[in-house]
């Protein structure tokens, strides 16, 4: 049954990271072409990327899903240390990291679900929720290794 | 017998907005509904063997391939020119002098009569290059001679070769993607925002000409809402009657407009801006910071600039479209030149079939002969006596090899011919040459029959001996 959890665990934490770093390169691709019309400069480049209200799109697709995913690799990993009676240190930061991704995620949504804050925002948001994440899982791994 | 052979001369003489003024072009215009009608007659005055009129507002062409050389000239294609005017029905007043027609006309001659017809049908002599307007007009007019009966085997040909480049011209270069309109510019500019414009609401403000123009285009992509807000509701309604779509609204109906709105185009003729960013300050907030895409075409701006200033709208004044489209016409200019390259290689090669095309019958000819020849000595050799015990294989060996010859010669006749090609009296001389000698009249009288007949028996002989009994049974 553990390995069960754990299996979840794995795979929801792959797809939800896979899924965040889409959601930052799409971000990133918002920015820089709402730059460009913003400041009317029309290259052939930013006529090439898809068009602003496509990207945002994308942007929430992959927010939403990767959230889901980040909230199951969660849940399972909450679950799965539990069961093993695992209260020492790695295990405690992972679980507080991973919180502190997952909040931040959450409230990028509700930013802009509950809030209609505009899409700028949500893709600054992203970016920021993704260097979380790469802090989160590259920080926890150093631990491991160490 | 003895007439010479002809290279088919090819010309063109014509008159456009690069050479000529409007009153000239006003002048020379012939409509298409006479042409119908003038061309077979001009054909058979002016003793051409085909011709082919492009008649639009930006040039008058006329395209011909003659017999005699006399037209091959300025004056005689002067006097082709002239002619059509008058069979067109203009008296005598309305003829182009002799002194407009040198100032104002030009003529071109063999290659550069074929690089004409296929740069002006790919739009790269047009007034904006790339538009594809022309395409159309120059399929109209081949339609026209087509149906009048004035077009041949050659302009036929060269029609044919034309679209095939006009086709590799929009395909291969990037001539026709950007577009340079104001108002078109302004809707090609909304597909950065908008993945597709189908799904969007858009609302033209105005009722006058550019709003039309900007309002026809919009509609073209059948958005999901259309909305046109003038202060004349009158005017408003009347413009959706004349665009098919939407809905008319009076000017008070703004902001509950703008609410809805994705895309909006501002047109109007009035003097004070009619979205001024309090306006919209509080639209946005309705709009839940919603995109909002701006054009303001109007000149006074009628949207205050100061809009562009607010999160998630953008707005766009004719200054800035004048800039895409700058741009997009340099693109353009770039694209022209490599259109270019593509139209040469096409001249060129719609040459060679021009050149190649009198030498086709003589070479033809001139293989029948040989061919006739080959199987006339085979057929003797084979049966004779000395050669009776040859083997299927050995007979079959023998024929491959004196077709292989005769491939060769006529191969080689070909490449003499095709190395004096641009030496017209040279090449003449041997093609006549070759014409006495070998193809009219044949020495030898058609063979084919006998040829099917020693085929049938060289297939079932499997000795040289056996193919004689065939023969002699047949």
């Amino acid at each position: 049954m553990g390995s069960v959890f754990l299996a979840v665990h794995i795979i929801g934490a792959s797809l939800g990271q896979v899924l965040a770093l889409a959601a930052c390169v799409v971000a990133l691709l918002y920015l820089w072409q709402r730059y460009r019309l913003k400041h009317k400069n029309f290259n052939v480049l930013s006529s090439r990327i898809p068009a602003l209200d496509q990207l945002e799109k994308i942007l929430l697709s992959c927010l939403w899903l990767g959230f889901i995913f980040i909230s199951l690799a969660l849940a399972s990993g909450v679950y799965y240390f539990f069961r093993q009676g695992e209260y020492s240190s790695p295990a405690v930061e992972k679980f507080i990291w991973a919180s502190t991704v997952w909040l931040w995620y959450l409230a990028t949504l509700l930013m802009k679900s509950v809030y209609a804050q505009p899409s700028r925002r949500i893709a600054q948001m992203s970016l920021v929720g993704f260097v979380l994440l790469g802090a989160a899982v590259f920080g926890l791994l150093f631990m491991f290794i160490r | 017998m003895n007439e010479p052979i002809r290279t088919p001369d090819l010309w063109c003489i014509g008159t456009s907005y690069k050479t000529s003024p409007l009153s000239f072009r006003e002048k020379v215009f012939v409509d298409s509904a006479i042409l119908l009608e003038q061309l077979t007659a001009l054909k058979a005055s002016a003793a051409l063997d085909e011709v082919l009129v492009l008649s639009t507002c930006n040039r008058f062409e006329i395209y011909g391939v003659s017999a005699s050389l006399l037209t091959m000239n300025a004056a005689g294609l002067a006097r082709i020119f002239v002619l059509l005017q008058a069979l067109a029905g203009k008296t005598a007043e309305q003829l182009p002098t002799g002194e407009e027609l040198a100032q104002y006309t030009y003529t071109r001659l063999g290659a550069a009569a074929i690089q004409q017809m296929m740069a002006v049908a790919s739009s790269l002599d047009s007034m904006i290059i790339g538009e594809t307007q022309i395409t159309g007009q120059f399929k109209t007019a081949l339609s026209i001679a087509s149906q009048a009966g004035s077009v041949g085997p050659i302009l036929a040909r060269l029609a044919q070769e034309t679209l095939a480049t006009v086709k590799k011209v929009r395909s291969q270069t990037t001539i026709g993607e950007k577009t340079v309109s104001i108002s078109h510019a302004a809707i090609e500019l909304a597909k950065r925002f908008f993945h597709t414009l189908s799904d969007q609401c858009m609302v033209v403000l105005g009722a006058g000409e550019i709003a039309t123009v900007a309002a026809l285009y919009a509609v073209s992509f059948k958005p999901r809402r259309f909305y046109v807000v003038n202060r004349t509701l009158a005017k408003a309604e009347a413009l959706v009657a004349r665009v098919g779509w939407g809905r008319g609204l009076p000017l008070e109906q703004l902001s509950s407009v703008l609410a809805k709105a994705d895309m909006v185009i501002s047109a109007s003729s009035a003097t004070e801006p009619l979205i001024s960013v309090e306006l919209l300050s509080t639209v946005m907030e309705a709009r839940q910071n919603r995109l909002l895409y701006l054009v303001d075409i109007a000149i006074p701006r009628t949207i205050d600039p100061r809009c562009a200033c607010l999160e998630n709208v953008y707005l766009f004044d004719i200054d800035d479209l004048q800039k895409l489209v700058a741009e997009n016409r340099s693109q353009r200019m770039q694209a022209a030149e490599e259109a270019l390259e593509i139209v040469q290689r096409s001249t060129e090669q719609f040459r060679q079939w021009l050149l190649d095309a009198p030498l086709k019958p003589a070479l033809e000819g001139f293989h029948q002969y040989l061919d006739d020849l080959l199987y006339r000595e085979l057929a003797r050799t084979l049966t004779g006596k000395r050669y009776h015990d040859l083997s299927s294989e050995q007979m079959w060996g023998i024929k491959k090899m004196l077709e292989a010859v005769a491939k060769k010669i006529v191969g080689d006749a070909a490449l003499a011919l095709h190395e004096h090609r641009d030496i017209r009296t040279q090449q003449q001389q041997l093609l006549t040459a070759l014409n006495l000698l070998f193809v009219q009249p044949s020495p030898l009288k058609p063979y084919s029959l006998q040829q099917r007949k020693f085929h049938a028996a060289l297939s079932s002989a499997t000795t040289s001996e056996s193919l004689a009994h065939r023969l002699a049974g047949q």
